[in-house]
């Protein structure tokens, strides 16, 4: 009996490892000239709930002379487990060790998963420091919203993939391609790859430090490479291909729906938001192609409800049409139409109204502050008559139960904002009773989430809230939340804190990543894994303050270590709208056809592709 | 609706899946091949599926089955090559039948599993060894063991559910087959059976060195155990 079987058969969850799912694609190996993984540095559960994945496999795999194969980061058992038998991590597929491979590709959800990332290429029997390693290695890259600050993996990572994947990813393998085939040596590849846009090769950078810490200068090693990079995006978004034979897991996953993404981008401007801006513009879809995609995605997988993904699917400008015609194709067939994201007024309740017939699960809006201030202040247009309207009409439909959504800790965020959340959720419960909603089933239930300031964003030179000032703040919340029809559940500030170190970590951080994976970090957006004192050890031996990083007020003019990395949206325009916050000024949408000038269509040469919307004049130079 | 009886096996990646994730796969297949399948009234509907046993995570099933009711009537060729064309690795339907709706629950009528166990022979280890092992543990009278269930610990005798050992030495290959009660009596599954042969020392083989499957499913007839099949 094969070793594998032996450890599959010890470990919970073992189909997180046997591979063979439908519409996975084992090629032949040996005919295959570029092999490249796609390492997803968590768990399989929440791997294959990412679209990201699915499109990837589907635009490397479709190509005859390259393979894309899956791995995810081994829970502990299986750590151990492999660790113990000597066995290399492997790829699904072909159950290969991934040093036979000739890429590996990681992608960047979410800080917290960094210290799995340099665990799995140990596991890998790869050297974890890109420096250690030639070319008779894997190259090692990774993409996704975290590589527009990726310094912190500097060390780790030989190159990143700035912005979308779908057409960068190609010609990079086919320049691989052809600089293995020449022999180049690894240095020669890494200068190679660094010409083609969107490809940050971090080593071919030097950073110096000013003695306060603060960085004195970013600088290219040689003329060849470019001082900044700009980030890549797929223009013809209608038609761009999409994986409309994605693999339907073995179990259970967080997401386990066909997942058609209606649109990208979002156009609100939301100041806290990071993917606002690094998917800008927005771009919509028609719905002949989404109708024809889903058509085909529910006939190659089976499942039996479709998921409208996108950062804001209430936006899209057809969305009622579409999911109408959605219910009529597929209400008889016992498929079922979910839309992740509400917006938060009475439209949107028509549309859950449509989506949710018969089975009313809870509704969850996120108002993100408490105070109209607050809200101007984030630029999150939504107010209070919203609200009202929203959950009455929710109630009038049938609801029950409600979830609200908040962020403390927000930039000028005082007590007064916080009695905001717990008037609101207050007043929902009254508007729940005036609906007639039984006594025993009403429900609200109020999250808060800790801000936690993000690269590319208006309140990136913004303080994070102290642990304590945090933990302050969840203790009166819990204490004026006291009410039998509310519960209130809030997210662990130490992970947020941690989060905001890395968020806007530099590249020394990556000593820290180092020692703190060594002492045994590993799943770190996973609570009952989490090791606080592991971190906190590795800041202090290697003479890091992480509270310099997270708690300090960042003047416009102090370079960033992530502004070599090119977004899109102009650093002065950033700096409008964090002026702007500071006066609680919001900022017009560019989807009502008024551009407020964030530099991004001007830079890319490009506009937002809004259906039957305004053709929006956007503003040339920044304002 | 009409009801069909399906055998089918599950092996390879597909030993590692649980049974409450083979019941969605079913879903799935059932939906991609645009079979009729028909389902519960409620809130919640689900498909109307029933399996006879649930395989434990690790061990293959060569002879398994499921009721499925459809709305409507199929040649049962057909429901057999249009599912075996849109499942996922490690399954295959092996036969379909049309059945009776009033045919008896499989779950109810299941009374016997055999199982195949094979492992790596350990060196110096013979036939005559295994057999007296096996006629060893045959002899006993009772055999007590904890169960943990729930949380709380019970003790059960496993001996009147082993119904027949037998096994062999097949040059570097130990084959070890059982046959074992299942159902709504009881259950001894297979690896408790491989552990008592370890643990009294009699087969130098772990039981996770095992490779185990299972080879069939029987009902009590009149006349003796029947395959599920013929029922
Ligand atoms: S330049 Fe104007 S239209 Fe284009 S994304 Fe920015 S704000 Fe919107």
């Amino acid at each position: 009996m094969n070793k594998l079987d032996k450890i599959l058969i010890r470990v919970q969850k073992p189909s997180r490892y046997a591979g063979g799912e439908w519409n996975a694609i084992k090629k032949d190996w040996d005919q295959v000239s570029v092999k490249m993984a796609f390492a997803f540095p968590d768990v399989y559960e929440v791997g294959m709930s990412h679209l990201g994945l699915q499109i990837l496999y589907h635009v490397v795999n479709k190509r005859k002379d390259a393979l894309l194969e899956r791995v995810f980061a081994p829970w502990i058992d299986m750590e151990k487990e492999l660790r113990k038998e000597k066995m290399l991590l492997f790829s699904l597929e072909s159950q290969r060790p991934l040093v036979d491979f000739d890429i590996l590709g990681f992608t960047l959800q979410y800080e917290m998963s960094f210290s799995n990332i340099l665990n799995m290429l140990d596991l890998a029997g790869l050297p974890v420091r890109s420096a250690h390693r030639d070319a008779s290695m894997p190259l090692v890259i990774a993409g996704g919203p975290c590589a527009f600050n990726p310094e912190p993996l500097a060390s780790f990572i030989d190159l990143f993939v700035i912005g979308e994947g779908e057409e960068v990813l190609g010609e990079l393998l086919d320049a691989f391609k052809k600089l293995r085939d020449q022999g180049v040596d690894r240095p020669t590849m890494l200068q190679q790859l660094a010409k083609i846009p969107g490809i940050y090769v971090p080593s071919l950078y030097t950073v110096q430090y000013h003695d306060d810490n603060t960085i004195a200068a970013v600088t290219p090693v040689n003329e060849e490479v470019p001082a900044k990079i700009g980030k890549r995006i797929v223009r013809d978004f209608d038609n761009v291909d999409f994986p409309t034979k994605p693999i339907v897991p073995t179990m259970g996953v967080v997401h386990d729906r066909v997942m058609v993404e209606v649109l990208r981008g979002c156009t609100r401007g939301c100041r806290f938001c990071q993917a606002g801006v690094l998917y800008r513009p927005v771009r919509e879809k028609t719905p002949e192609t989404l109708v024809r995609q889903v058509e085909e995605m529910i006939s190659n997988t089976g499942h039996d409800e479709i998921s409208l993904t996108s950062l804001s699917t209430a936006d899209y400008t057809g969305v009622a049409p579409l999911v109408k015609n959605l219910l009529d194709i597929y209400g008889e067939r016992g498929v079922n139409v979910s839309l992740p994201s509400l917006r938060l007024d009475a439209f949107s309740i028509d549309l859950a109204k449509e989506v949710q017939k018969v089975r009313k699960s809870g509704l969850t809006f996120a108002p993100e502050a408490g105070s109209q201030r607050l809200r101007d202040v984030i630029n999150k247009n939504v107010t209070e008559q919203n609200l009202v309207d929203a959950v009455t009409s929710a109630f009038q439909n049938g609801w029950s139960s409600v979830k609200l959504y908040f962020m403390i800790g927000l930039p000028t965020e005082t007590y007064e904002d916080l009695d905001g959340i717990v008037n609101m959720a207050k007043k929902v419960v009254q508007i729940g009773y005036q609906c007639g909603v039984p006594k025993g089933r009403l429900k609200v239930t109020v999250s808060t989430s800790s801000f936690v300031p993000k690269s590319h964003t208006a309140f990136q030179w913004e303080p994070q809230d102290t642990l304590e000032e945090l933990r302050e703040k969840q203790r009166y919340l819990k204490e004026k939340l006291r009410d039998k029809r509310i519960s209130y559940n809030w997210h662990d500030s130490q992970t947020s804190f941690l989060e905001a170190v890395f968020a806007k970590g530099d590249r020394r951080l990556g000593e820290v990543l180092e020692t703190a994976w060594t002492k045994g970090a590993r799943f770190d957006g996973w609570s009952e894994l989490f090791n606080y004192r592991a971190w906190m050890e590795a800041l202090e031996q290697e003479s890091i303050d992480p509270k310099w990083y997270a708690y300090r007020k960042i003047p416009y003019e102090e370079i960033l270590p992530w502004d070599h990395l090119d977004a899109g949206v102009s650093k002065r325009f950033l700096i409008r709208e964090h002026k702007k916050a500071m006066d609680s000024h919001p900022t017009v949408d560019c989807r009502a056809g008024k551009c407020p000038g964030c530099g991004l269509c001007p830079t890319l040469e490009i506009k937002p592709t809004i259906l039957g919307g305004a053709d929006i004049d956007t503003l040339q130079g920044e304002i | 609706m009409t009801r069909y009886r399906v055998k089918f096996s599950k092996d390879g990646p597909a030993r590692f899946s649980s049974h409450l994730d083979m019941v969605r796969f079913f879903d799935r297949s059932t939906r991609r091949a645009g079979l009729p399948v028909a389902f519960s009234e409620g809130f919640n509907p689900h498909p109307k599926f029933s399996f006879a046993a649930p395989l434990p995570v690790g061990i293959a099933g060569m002879d398994e089955y499921m009721d499925m009711d459809l709305t409507t009537s199929l040649n049962p060729e057909e429901v057999a090559s249009r599912l075996n064309t849109n499942l996922p690795e490690g399954y295959k339907i092996l036969d379909v039948k049309q059945i009776s709706d009033r045919a008896k629950n499989l779950m109810a009528i299941l009374s016997r599993a055999s199982y195949r166990a094979i492992a790596e022979n350990p060196q110096g280890y013979d036939e005559v060894m295994l057999q007296a092992a096996l006629a060893e543990l045959m002899a006993l009278e009772s055999i007590t063991i904890i169960r943990e269930v729930k949380g709380k610990r019970k003790e059960v005798d496993l001996r009147p559910g082993i119904f027949r050992l037998s096994g062999g030495v097949m040059g570097h290959i130990i084959e070890i087959n059982m046959e074992l009660l299942i159902g709504s009596t009881g259950n001894v599954r297979p690896e408790e059976v491989l552990n008592i042969l370890f643990q009294a020392g009699g087969i130098p083989v772990h039981p996770e060195d095992f490779q185990i499957r299972r080879t069939a499913l029987y009902t009590d007839g009149d006349t003796g155990l029947i395959s599920l099949w013929e029922v």
